[in-house]
């Protein structure tokens, strides 16, 4: 990959994430994410990896950023001004953010990066991936569907109603009709 | 030779073309351009299909409806001379008509995604033509992920909808977008599995693969995964918000849904998107399940040859076209689907049975891989004989339920009904 066109996709990547954090309008910090979650998708796919590339698109932009809007669209009045973090959050966050970079940083910079022997462009066969993750990433490839299942385990038992509330709720709309 | 023959199949279009501008001009057209041409090709060809298909679209509705249709635009010869041949330049003049319209971008709208989402839509149907394959050797590209990149491309089509939706700063715009997400993100996941049945049987993702597959085991997908294709079919129909399935732009409820602050060409881009996500979704069944551009009763030369790649070329049209007539059958002979109902056969009905399909293809992949290491070809009976079962246990299970009790059952959950 030419040095130019790291740097020209790593521009996509940050400056829309910055918008992500600083963009008073929430809608469109919701769609700058999705142009940075398809930056790290160009990466992908110049770092000879496109099925992590196009399940990045899959997932992040087209699933998870996707819901994130929805919600937006849910909710009442997410625009008022009343919603805004207090100066206390903004402080905290900007503290965690800082020592976050700096640890990453400090990885990154002391790390000895290994040069591997340069791939075909389309990258590994996709079946040699699809053994790995039933041999020997097994162990890592459950514990991460077990964490997407107790995520909607969570989700169902938040979003539910109590058998009470359903009652009232039928009771309601009987009660409605001539 | 088979070696020769996979090189061929695979081959992307683009080689066709440097080595033409080899022969005639003694050199490659340089990378840029090839992209620029190879695009160029693709958006004639979208837009002129689109204009053809929207033309189909009325004449078809107006022969179901008892009608003519747009009978009076194109060359005097051709007017009233019988209903399929007036009025063949309606869409071109209504194309025209839309360009020279004013684009209004309405006072308190959001401008920037407001200008966004038709471009977007339009541009993500058209980014995920680049895999499908028309004949042999003629593909933009044959990615190694081919059908998983027409399946995460097309999922940003919802982002679209959405910020037409929320930018419009219109409630019933909103209203459609909101409707528009929860629909597409729901049927996203029966369509996907019911695509992966087939990726199992040919081991690939590759669109010209999966073809060559189905050519190797000399049945098309279709007849053991009966179910996964129609699970598939009605499925893309929700996707690409189509009757009945277009309680996003319901009419008669939401003005045009998400379309109604759009004027002019901004409008007609959507238009533009439904008409060639349409071909896009019936190009991809062709593919998977109804065997590609395999000519039948005729022997796959082991060379480049033209004349395979041009009938190749014509039988996938046939197919692609037939499902698209299918669609609009459906279109013009169904009632809108309610969204509590849309959703209830979505999550309820069609996924469970997606899962069912998945297994059957899962019995199919194992009796190849056995066949494999046995050194012989998969009996062709013995796959019909699964279609055949499967699907007569399917049907003869689902009639078991009393009709009140059948899971994909419209009436809706509450139980106001009993209380009377």
């Amino acid at each position: 990959m030419s040095p130019l066109l790291f740097y020209a996709i790593a521009l996509v990547i940050i400056v829309p994430a910055l918008a992500v954090v600083l963009s008073e309008n929430l809608f469109h910090a919701g769609l700058c994410m999705i142009v940075s979650f398809l930056g790290i998708a160009a990466i992908y796919a110049t770092l000879s990896a496109p099925f992590v590339a196009a399940m990045q698109v899959l997932v992040y932009a087209g699933a998870i950023a996707v819901i994130l809007l929805f919600a937006f669209m849910l909710t009442h009045d997410i625009m008022q001004p009343q919603l805004q973090s207090s100066r206390f959050q903004q402080t905290a966050s900007g503290v965690v953010c800082l020592v976050l970079a700096g640890f990453l940083g400090r990885v990154a910079m002391s790390s000895n990066w290994q040069v591997l022997k340069s791939q075909a462009a389309e990258g590994v066969p996709l079946g040699v991936l699809g053994k790995s993750f039933l041999t020997d990433y097994l162990v890592p490839f459950e514990l991460v569907s077990l964490l997407l299942l107790m995520t909607l385990v969570g989700a169902i038992v938040i979003a539910r109603k109590e058998e009470k509330d359903r009652a009232a709720w039928e009771n309601d709309d009987v009660a409605v009709k001539p | 030779m088979a070696s020769v023959r996979n090189t061929w199949i695979h081959s992307p279009a683009g080689e066709y073309l440097n080595r033409l501008s080899e022969q005639t001009l003694g050199r490659e057209i340089p990378a840029l351009l090839l992209m620029v041409i190879m695009l160029a090709i693709m958006l004639v060809f979208l837009a002129v299909s689109a204009l053809f298909l929207i033309w189909l679209e009325r004449k078809i509705s107006a022969r179901i409806q008892n009608r003519m249709g747009p009978m009076l635009s194109g060359p005097a010869f051709l007017r009233n001379r019988s209903m399929w041949f007036g009025g063949g330049f309606q869409t071109a003049f209504d194309a025209i008509k839309l360009l020279l319209k004013e684009l209004i971008i309405p006072g308190r709208a959001d401008p920037v995604p407001f200008v966004m989402a038709p471009v977007l839509i339009f541009g993500v149907s058209v980014a995920a033509f680049l895999v499908v394959p028309w004949a042999p050797a003629l593909s933009v590209a044959d990615l190694n992920i081919g059908l998983l990149y027409v399946i995460s491309v097309s999922s940003l089509t919802v982002l679209s909808i959405i910020m037409a939706g929320w930018a419009s700063n219109n409630k019933y715009s909103l209203l459609g977008g909101l409707r528009s997400a929860a629909q597409m993100l729901s049927y996203e996941i029966p369509l996907l599995f019911a695509l992966l049945g087939p990726i199992l049987m040919a081991g690939t993702l590759s669109m010209q693969g999966i073809i060559e597959a189905q050519r190797e085991l000399g049945v098309w997908f279709v007849v053991p995964s009966f179910l996964g294709a129609v699970i598939y079919y009605v499925a893309a129909i929700a996707e690409v918000n189509r009757p009945p399935f277009d309680i996003p732009e319901a009419e008669s409820e939401l003005v045009a849904g998400y379309v109604s602050e759009y004027s002019g060409m901004m409008f007609a881009m959507f238009f533009l998107a439904e008409f060639s996500n349409m071909m896009l979704v019936s190009a991809i069944a062709a593919t998977v399940f109804f065997g590609g551009w395999a000519v039948p009763f005729m022997p796959m030369p082991e060379q480049p040859d033209l004349l395979y790649t041009l009938i190749g070329g014509v039988v996938f049209f046939m197919k692609t076209y037939a499902l698209i007539l299918l669609m609009m059958w459906i279109r013009w002979t169904f009632p809108r689907v309610r969204p509590d109902h849309l959703m209830n056969m979505g999550w309820k009905f069609m996924l469970p049975l997606a899962f069912l399909n998945l297994l059957i293809c899962a019995g199919v992949a194992v009796m190849q891989a056995e066949a494999t290491a046995a050194g012989q070809p998969v009996s062709r009976l013995a796959v019909w004989l699964v279609g055949a079962v499967s699907l007569a246990v399917i049907v003869g299970g689902l009639s078991l339920f009393k009709e009140k009790d059948r899971p994909y059952h419209l009436v809706s959950a509450g139980g106001a009904e009993k209380k009377e």
